[in-house]
């Protein structure tokens, strides 16, 4: 009796360490996801100041009616320095100087967008929204401290003042940054966005897929129910097997060679990338493959078998369709390594400063794991926020290719 | 070659034991019966009478377990024949045990003035059935039909020797008026042997069933 | 009577291994012929040489002749996947697809080309079943997984899905060693009805079932055919002292 009571109490300690362990994880996973999410989630929102500004049609040099190239053409830098002379007539040159660095430096073309918008604002006076510099953006969302000496700040005091009355007057709004999303990358922190990045994830992760998992399917069925069993087949079951194990930057340095050097693929482009990273997602997902394939009983070959069917049929009829939720476990792996794999990209070149957001596979790109290395080596405060956004979006974006292969998984899944 | 299931190999050779005892038990009782009608003899008139009993606790222990081998073990081939045999032969030899009692029970009851010549008679009569009773059995047990129809041959000798004793009996009992009871108890006698033969018969054809699977139509 | 299948001379390898040693058993068309013998007699090989399900086992090498309408069908020229059209299988375990009901039985006929048009391959799919004693049951459900059945109907649905592409002969092996007493009588009765239309072959372990279900009974021991003939005959009074042994349950 005793030694069931002593088995008892082991296993109550085994999974109250259990528990603990847990909890431990549980907790670690929450801190990381708070600190991450209190950090980023201020990225998706921009510090803007809400200004009086005539559009002037003189000012501009714009006939009545203006056709959009001619609003697009003509610059509105003479505008926006009369405005600010207008609006903040009191100060002087200098104080206007300083007030002008409080917003972002691209306010004519933020102002020029909104007059390509909206052509009736011509020689009306409209009250809007434009951008706050970064250096007071940051300061708003309290990532800065402006309690440190004048010398340590970017932001001095004087601009603090008018920083505070634009506060007082209710003309300090946070809105949502929907340029984050829609912009490629910039010098500038108020402009960089994620979109080429995600975009670029998206084509690299597409061809990817669109190459490993036709190829692995087909392999895996040549290997699993058509090839004879000998020393030519147990050599390309050895050297799949490994290559599931490769360092994922050697499968760069094949890109480089071959991709690159020898077909002459463009540089720094999602194909090449998505190609090269197929390279690396091939084994996992014949590896998962094959084995559902072996897991589908041989009761259901033969019960096909045995109606005439060819092996072809009973192959893609039967075994394939109940091989697909192991086959899919495979992928989901893979893919998700894929997401996250920076190193074999770096070897193609898919690290640069992407301005435009790719629309096509065919141009440079970059994937998010290296924008998101390439922020947080960027000295700017404001990029700190940045690089923490593009994280969350980058784990939305791990979530959703899981949950799209969970969904087909669950689709195929069948009792046999 | 035994039954892989040692119970079911018990229960047929339980059956197979029964039977020799059975056999065993009606030859004794043939020559003791005999005895009766020879010497008269009341106490040994009564114990094969007594006797009997067995032979019919033994019809029913080797009925019982037939019934229960059919019910429990689905018998086949030649289990199946022998136990269909067994109810059939268990049935006749039963009889041929009644049909001894008679015997004994008419024969010691005979008074001791008939010829002695009639009795011979009786008693060659009742030797022959004895020993094709004997050759039956031996046919059953041993499972071979050797000399099979010289047994049905027999047949024909005990009823022709029967025949042939009823004529003697009545041609004396014509000449004897006060013999009528003994001579009709001794007709029962030499019917009752008459009929055991007939019963030898039909066992024979059961062992022929038992080893060919099929009667014989001859 | 005439012989749906004849097999001269057949000798089974496995590698080295001689699994059949020459056997000659002819089977006849309409009736019911039962395989028995102990385990590992040869009794499954055999009847799979039949639908030529071996060529699926590499090291199994089959040699002799085995005819059906006077074709040997082990010559070049068969399409194997025409024979087992004409010669069907039921397995041990049930093992339908993991298919609708519908689809289980409109499979074989789908694949070897019957009919494009829903309605007539839904009165295919109709029949068949109502051939298998099966149609009633599942007449309202047959979108349910074929999986979803009690282990006695999805026996059912493999027959009906064997006889769905119009077989001339049903290999069976041992088809009821998975079912309960009833499910197995269920299809013993159905075997009953189907050798109107089909020849039956069956490999079974239970004697009784052989005597139960066969018109001609073959007995087999260490890949030898040992003796064959009328099931009556078989199960009263076998020639062979083996077969007398097996069946009584000396040795096996």
């Amino acid at each position: 009796m005793t030694n069931l009571i002593k088995r008892k109490k082991a296993e109550r300690r085994f999974q109250l360490y259990g528990i603990f362990a847990v909890s431990l994880s549980l907790l670690f996973v929450l801190t990381l996801i708070v600190n991450i999410f209190s950090s980023g989630v201020g990225g998706f929102y921009k510090t803007s100041f809400l200004m009086d500004i005539h559009f002037d049609q003189k000012l501009l040099k714009l006939d009545d009616n203006p056709s959009s190239e001619q609003i697009a053409d003509t610059s509105f830098r003479k505008l926006i320095s009369y405005n600010f002379k207008e609006n903040f007539s009191q100060y002087s040159k200098d104080e206007l100087k300083k007030i002008k660095k409080l917003f972002y430096r691209k306010v004519d073309k933020e102002a020029q967008s909104y007059l390509l918008q909206n052509p009736q604002y011509l020689n009306q006076k409209v009250e809007l929204l434009f951008t706050a510099s970064t250096d007071i953006d940051q300061i708003h969302k309290g990532n800065f401290n402006r309690n440190i000496p004048e010398k340590q700040r970017a932001i001095n005091d004087f601009q603090l003042e008018i920083y505070d009355q634009f506060i007082e007057t209710e003309k300090v709004k946070s809105v949502f940054n929907k340029g984050y999303f829609t912009s490629g990358d910039s010098r500038d922190p108020e402009s960089a966005g994620v979109a080429s990045s995600v975009m670029g994830s998206v084509f690299t992760i597409l061809i990817c897929f669109l190459l490993s998992f036709p190829i692995a399917i087909f392999a895996s069925i040549y290997l699993e129910e058509f090839a004879k069993p000998g020393k030519v087949t147990d050599l390309i079951e050895i050297n799949i097997n490994n290559l599931a194990a490769v360092p994922s930057i050697i499968f760069g340095l094949l890109g480089l060679g071959i991709l690159l050097n020898f077909f002459g693929l463009p540089r720094s482009t999602s194909l090449v990338g998505g190609m090269v990273l197929s390279f690396m997602t091939l084994p996992t997902i014949i590896v998962a493959c094959r084995s559902s394939l072996r897991a589908v009983p041989p009761s259901i070959r033969e019960g096909a078998l045995a109606l005439g069917a060819t092996k072809n049929q009973v192959v893609f009829h039967h075994v394939l369709p109940l091989a697909m939720p192991g086959t899919l476990t495979g992928t989901i792996i893979g893919l998700a390594r894929a997401v996250g794999e920076t190193a074999p990209l770096l070897m193609i070149g898919m690290v640069a400063f992407i301005m435009n957001v790719p629309g096509t596979p065919l141009e440079p790109a970059v994937g998010m794991p290296a924008q998101i290395y390439l922020w947080s080596e960027s000295a700017e405060r404001g990029f700190i926020e940045k690089t923490s956004s593009a994280i969350i979006l980058l784990l939305i974006f791990l979530i959703v290719v899981n949950f799209v292969s969970v969904y087909f998984r669950k689709k195929y899944e069948k009792k046999w | 070659m035994q039954h892989t299931d040692k119970n079911y190999e018990n229960q047929i050779n339980s059956i197979n034991e029964k039977l020799v005892k059975m056999g065993s038990i009606l030859e004794q009782q043939f020559s003791d019966a005999l005895k009766v009608v020879a010497s008269r003899d009341q106490n040994l008139a009564n114990t094969v009478i007594e006797k009997d009993n067995l032979i019919n606790e033994l019809n029913h222990e080797i009925s019982d377990l037939v019934f229960q081998i059919i019910a429990m073990r689905q018998p086949m081939a030649d289990d199946l024949r022998f136990l269909f045999c067994s109810i059939k032969i268990i049935r006749d030899l039963e009889r041929i045990g009644d049909h001894l009692t008679t015997v004994a029970k008419k024969g010691y009851r005979v008074s001791t003035n008939i010829p002695d010549q009639l009795i011979e008679k009786l008693e060659i009569l009742g030797g022959k059935a004895s020993v094709m009773t004997h050759d039956a059995l031996n046919c059953l047990f041993d499972r071979k039909l050797a000399d099979a129809d010289k047994i049905a041959e027999r047949d024909n000798i005990i009823d022709d020797l029967h025949g042939s004793f009823i004529k003697d009996v009545l041609s004396y009992m014509k000449e004897h008026d006060d013999f009528i009871p003994d001579s009709l108890a001794l007709i029962q006698i030499s019917k009752g042997i008459e009929r055991i033969g007939d019963y030898v018969t039909n066992i024979m054809e059961e062992v022929h069933f038992l080893i060919e699977g099929k009667y014989n139509n001859s | 009577m005439v012989n749906a299948i004849t097999t001269e001379n057949v000798n089974v390898f496995y590698g080295d291994k001689q699994a059949i040693n020459n056997i000659s058993l002819n089977f006849l068309k309409n009736k019911v012929t039962a395989l028995i013998g102990p385990s590992g007699c040869g009794k499954s090989t055999f009847l799979r040489c039949l639908n030529r399900m071996n060529d699926v086992i590499d090291i199994c090498r089959v040699e002799g002749k085995i005819s059906i309408n006077d074709q040997d069908i082990y010559n070049d020229q068969i399409e194997v996947e025409q024979l087992r059209e004409k010669v069907g299988m039921v397995f041990q375990k049930p093992n339908p697809f993991p298919k609708s009901i519908y689809d289980n039985v409109a499979y074989g006929p789908r694949i070897h080309g019957f009919t494009d048009k829903k309605n007539e391959m839904d009165e295919i799919v109709a029949t068949t079943l109502k051939k298998a004693g099966l149609f009633e049951e599942v007449k309202d459900r047959l979108d349910d997984l074929g999986t979803s059945l009690s282990g006695g109907q999805q026996q059912r649905l493999c027959i009906a899905r064997a006889i769905a592409v119009k077989p001339e002969v049903i290999l069976m092996d041992e088809p009821c060693s998975a079912l309960d007493p009833i499910a197995t009588s269920i299809i013993e009765e159905l075997i009953t009805e189907l050798k109107e239309s089909y020849t039956i072959i069956i490999v079974t372990h239970s004697m009784q079932q052989a005597a139960r279900v066969s018109d001609k009974t073959a007995f087999f021991h260490l890949g030898n055919l040992i003796e064959e003939g009328d099931t009556t005959k078989i199960f009263t009074k076998p020639d062979n002292q083996k077969t007398n042994d097996y069946i009584t349950g000396r040795f096996g």
